[in-house]
């Protein structure tokens, strides 16, 4: 495994040894972390320096622009080369040990059980001394910024936060209630939230690790906490494979922003009004006009007007993993991020004082370090793909023995049936199957400007997209644009301004281990959800209906080899 | 002497790891073989021709398979996804197939809701079979609208459950046996005959037997007046394991089984929906179950292994874990968290609701692994402990009254036409498996094992307030104890 840690900010001296820092450094123990290198070798701030070895041969334009783009939004960080820090104690959590592939072998098995047994261990411990072992997953982004942590001390931090049950202590609930306390809000109240959840595994569960949840897990959101027709129904979708997902969105944002660069380019040199067709990845967003330096976004389609792609949440509202994990934390745990309390947005967080607004008397609930490496963890998920069908059951006619496994070749010839009428419905107009990723470095952010990055095509969970050229292909399945799926689907409020019968394109991937489907987990199967579409997708779902029953089986086939790869876990 | 021998036996190393490795590729073999089979299934239903999922209704014939293929179809009915066609949904499905079932995640009363997709939806907590959480909250018995009006309740973890009906029975039989010397006596004395009801530490009341052969039950304690432990629900609201699956069909999944379609006729509306006599509840799909189907989920749910206590790793928590359990005796937890329970015979029986057939289940011969053993523990002097399989549920199967604090402000109609339970009362919930379970009370108010003891009012008021008087250490103790309440590992492939 290689790490490469991004860092604008160049941090001499930590703990006062210095050594080489290189992406190509061993994970190792936390303590052995090496410090960053003096700072001439890391260069200017803003330059992606070593890591840019590690991403493709001739590195594409697209990257240079998403990054630019970025680096747009965030203010570039200081460089501060004299004030040293001194690395905490290694981490004390239960590990297992940076990512983990997807791979059923005795060696992950192995793994697994070794964790199960010291997380059984801890919640003894914890239940000893809770304060101590809360103070183990406090990390801060300083700690990140100096190296201290091995990208694998970063995932196993990430994912004992992703397992955690959230208690008081560290923020969990909120001081708001009539008794001066409230831990429960199953239904959630406006932007405020519940808390209906107490750790992100309760309803990321189904279909294995950090997975889907169940119809019974729907979060009801921006309601009145109480009459279940003023709430909007969420089911939760899977976590898998999001890092590369957000680096797609990236990549198109940075492609639809230089086109309404090149728009009022045009515009200026010619004193025109200038149109110019928005298209990232294949996929149109409709025209954007330029006009004496403003900007025309009413032939803007499926997109907000700041030309943003926003991947995540069911509408297609947050840009970055980081945006989406920092909310859900408020919404569902009442936990305020540093930097959610620093910048809402559209949550509100309470009236209490500006450092603890939901009055529980906890402040810093949590670090941007410790976001940082939830966002780390879920990004480095490993990626769903496609798994052709081969085995089948058999039942004897009387039932006398239980179902034995057989191979089943048909299923293999109808798989290839199903996969050609995915095109020809036009189902993959919007669920778009394959998209590309050229710059395969994961970065998040804080907002002081610290970067943490991994190169998901080195560093992330197997399976990995495969490499063609200098692009990396992955079974997406969507188009990350938003549709009007008519008023059969319509929820109640506009989130985000985004009109309560548009979606984003459901991502597809890992689908056939997320039911059951659709916004509120309302369809079991796939002929419900299928028959649910309306509005522009009601061509497609109305021609799947005229298909023969063997034609629609055929597609069903399809559809449920879009799956994670089979993993281990001990519970 | 009891405490000694617990003691004694929480210390034998816990089976499970020290197997490692050849124990783990056994299991691993085992999981890939699970997870290979219900990918298949998925194929199966994709190729069905109205994409039926795995049903309830299947041939189950209890003469002909052995228990093994009963136990594979048991845990095929926990976990299936149910769709429309076995009957999922009720009442207001709001098209022909395939129009979804449209859920209720607030329940309309005792007809109940659609809010989960199978039983495991919100038993998975620490493992199969396990709890449910703060999201997976039942909200029953509301007006389907206002989540206000609901009734709150944490889904518990269903391990153990045929042992601890096991326990029931005889506690129950012991009662009975008690009840008829009275009622003899009685009859024989011409005089009211009081007697006390102590087996064990377990206190159940007097109850005076009249020569008339009626009885007087006002002094009876933790138990409803016809002398039946029903050791299911908050509340013990279920006698037996097929009463509950039954119920618990229908207002999760929208699925009535025919012995309760029969047995609600008279007050249908009420308890099963308003739909016409073939489908009650008017969601399109007759006959969505037998009573066998109840009996079958009952069968898996009755052999299901039991949780481990599994001590501490170092020796220096080890030995605070061991105060912790003294800790538990002298704050009294332990009156009603009975930690030891003793069966004589290791076998259940299942009646269907219709009573049409019975199904006998040898859980010494059929408990899957770890289930409980039975030990010869010698006779003391006084001959007071008996041989017997130990239990350790940690619980006394009684109702205790705890206070307003936790109080609902309504009773709880027991379904079965045993009365009702006051708001304040409660079953003592059993620990095992405790650590993997939080949130805790009926609510899930309680986010720690801390936040739980110290909501505890009522008849529980002195021992929390005992709780509250021992020193930091002590109290630290006692929650090291309890957080080693849980599970043997699962290894999954998913």
């Amino acid at each position: 495994m290689r790490r490469i840690l991004l860092i604008a900010i160049v941090v001499a001296g930590c703990t006062g040894e210095t050594g080489p820092m290189g992406p190509s450094g061993p994970p190792g123990a936390p303590g052995e972390a090496g410090p960053p290198g003096p700072a001439g070798e890391a260069g200017p701030p803003g330059e992606t320096g070593p890591a840019g070895e590690a991403g493709p041969p001739g590195a594409p334009l697209d990257a240079a622009i998403a990054d630019a783009v970025i680096d747009a939004m965030v203010p570039s960080p200081t460089p501060d080369a004299t004030s040293p820090f001194d690395c905490p104690p290694a981490l004390a959590i239960p590990r297992l040990g940076g990512v983990v592939d997807a791979v059923v072998d005795l060696d992950t098995a192995a793994r697994w059980m070794t964790f199960r047994r010291a997380r059984e261990q801890e919640r003894m411990w914890e239940a000893y001394d809770p304060v101590a072992i809360q103070a183990q997953y406090r990390v801060s982004h300083e700690a990140l910024d100096a190296g201290c942590l091995s990208l694998a001390d970063v995932v196993d931090l990430g994912r004992g936060l992703f397992m955690r049950t959230f208690t008081r202590a560290e923020g969990y609930g909120n001081g708001l209630g009539p008794d001066g306390t409230a831990l429960r809000g199953r239904f959630q109240r406006g932007h405020f939230g519940g808390p209906d959840a107490a750790a992100c595994t309760d309803c990321h569960w189904k279909g294995g690790f950090a997975g889907a949840g169940d119809r019974v897990d729907n979060a009801f959101m921006f309601g009145d906490g109480d009459r279940i027709e003023t709430h909007d129904v969420r089911n939760p979708p899977p976590l898998w494979g999001l890092g590369w997902v957000e680096l797609i969105g990236q990549e198109m944002t940075a492609t639809l922003q230089a086109q309404a660069a090149t728009a009022l380019a045009t515009a200026e040199e010619t004193g025109e009004p200038a149109s110019v067709r928005l298209e990232a990845k294949g996929v149109d967003f409709g025209v954007i006009v330029a006009d004496g330096g403003l900007l025309d976004t009413r032939g803007v389609h499926g997109i907000d007007p700041d030309l943003v792609v926003k991947p995540f949440g069911w509408k297609g509202v947050f840009a970055t993993l980081r945006e989406f994990l920092g909310h859900s934390l408020q919404l569902h745990f009442g936990l305020q991020a540093v930097e959610v309390v620093a910048q809402p947005r559209e949550l509100t967080l309470g009236d209490g004082p500006p450092d603890d607004p939901d009055r529980d008397g906890i402040r810093n609930e949590m670090t941007e370090g410790q976001l940082t490496a939830l966002v780390a963890f879920v990004a480095t998920l490993d990626l769903p793909g496609i798994q052709v069908p081969g085995e089948g059951l058999y039942q004897d006619p009387d039932f006398e023995n239980p179902p034995e496994l057989v191979d089943a070749p048909a299923f293999t010839t109808r798989w290839l049936e199903g996969a050609a009428r995915f095109t020809t419905l036009g189902c993959d107009t919007c669920h778009v199957p394959f998209m590309t990723v050229t710059d395969p470095v994961y970065r998040t952010r804080t907002a002081g400007g610290s970067v943490f990055a991994v190169d998901l095509s080195r560093e992330g969970a197997q399976p990995r997209p495969q490499r063609e050229g200098a692009e990396w292909i992955i079974p997406v399945f969507s188009d990350f644009r938003r549709h009007d799926l008519g008023p059969g689907l319509a929820g109640v409020h506009r989130e985000r301004g985004v009109e309560p019968q548009m979606y984003l394109t459901r991502r597809l991937a890992g689908l056939s281990q997320s039911a059951p489907y659709l916004h509120d987990g309302s369809a079991v199967t796939f002929d419900e959800a299928i028959a649910r579409h309306g509005g522009e997708a009601s061509a497609a779902a109305a021609a799947y209906a005229q298909l023969s029953a063997h034609g629609r089986a055929d597609l069903r086939v399809f559809l449920t080899s879009l799956r994670r790869a089979s993993a281990i876990r001990v519970r | 002497m009891a405490r000694l021998a617990l003691i004694t036996l929480l210390l034998l190393p816990t089976p499970g790891w020290t197997q490692f490795p050849g124990d783990l590729q056994d299991a691993l073999a085992d999981a890939v073989d699970l997870h290979r089979r219900s990918r298949a299934e998925r194929y199966r239903v994709a190729t069905d021709p109205n994409e039926r999922h795995e049903t309830l209704i299947g041939p189950v014939m209890f003469d002909r398979n052995p228990f093994d293929a009963l136990f594979t179809l048991g845990d095929e009915a926990f976990e299936s996804e149910l769709d429309r066609s076995a009957g999922l949904g009720q009442g207001d499905a709001f098209g022909p197939a395939p129009a979804p079932a449209r859920g209720r995640r607030l329940h309309d009363g005792e007809r109940g809701g659609l809010d989960a997709s199978s039983c495991r939806s919100c038993h998975f907590v620490g493992g199969p079979d396990g709890s449910g959480r703060l999201s997976q909250l039942a909200l029953l018995r509301g007006d389907g609208r206002h989540l206000s009006e609901s009734v709150q309740r944490d889904a518990p973890h269903v391990m153990g459950l045929g042992y601890i009906a096991r326990a029931a029975r005889e506690t129950e039989a012991e009662l009975d046996r008690r009840r008829r010397i009275a009622l003899e006596q009685a009859a024989d004395t011409e005089g009211p005959i009081r007697t006390r009801l102590l087996i064990g530490s377990r206190d159940f009341g007097y109850l005076t037997a009249l020569p008339d052969g009626t009885l007087v039950t006002d002094e009876l304690r933790g138990i409803s007046a016809d002398l039946r432990i029903r050791p299911f629900g908050h509340k013990g609201r279920h006698a037996d394991l097929v009463s509950l699956s039954d119920e618990a069909l229908q207002i999760h999944l929208g699925i009535q089984t025919d012995s309760r379609v029969s047995a609600y006729a008279d007050d249908a509306s009420h308890w099963l929906g308003e739909g016409g006599p073939y489908d009650r509840d008017d969601d399109g799909a007759q006959a969505e179950a037998t009573s066998a189907q109840a009996v079958l989920l009952s069968a898996y749910l009755s052999v299901l292994p039991v949780p481990q206590i599994r001590p501490p790793d170092d020796p220096r928590l080890l030995f605070v874990w061991a105060r912790g359990y003294r800790a538990f005796e002298t704050v009294g937890c332990a009156a009603c968290h009975v930690p030891e329970l003793r069966i004589r015979a290791l076998n259940t029986t299942l009646v269907a609701a219709d009573e049409s057939f019975d199904y006998a289940i040898d859980l010494a011969a059929n408990g899957e692994s770890p289930r409980p053993a039975r030990v010869d523990f010698g006779a003391d002097e006084m001959d007071s402990i008996p041989s017997g399989t130990p239990i350790y549920a940690f619980t006394d199967l009684q109702r205790h009254d705890l206070g307003p604090e936790l109080a609902e402000p309504l009773p709880e109609i027991l379904p079965d036409g045993a009365g009702e339970v006051p708001g304040s009362v409660w079953l003592t919930r059993s620990l095992w498996g405790l650590a993997d379970t939080a949130p805790y009370l009926h609510d899930g108010r309680a986010p720690t094992v801390e936040d739980a003891i110290v909501a505890h009012g009522g008849d529980a008021a002195p021992s929390r307030a005992a709780y509250l008087a021992l020193d930091d250490e002590e109290r630290a103790a006692l929650r090291v104890f309890l957080a080693s309440l849980t599970r043997d590992p699962v290894l999954l492939v998913e």
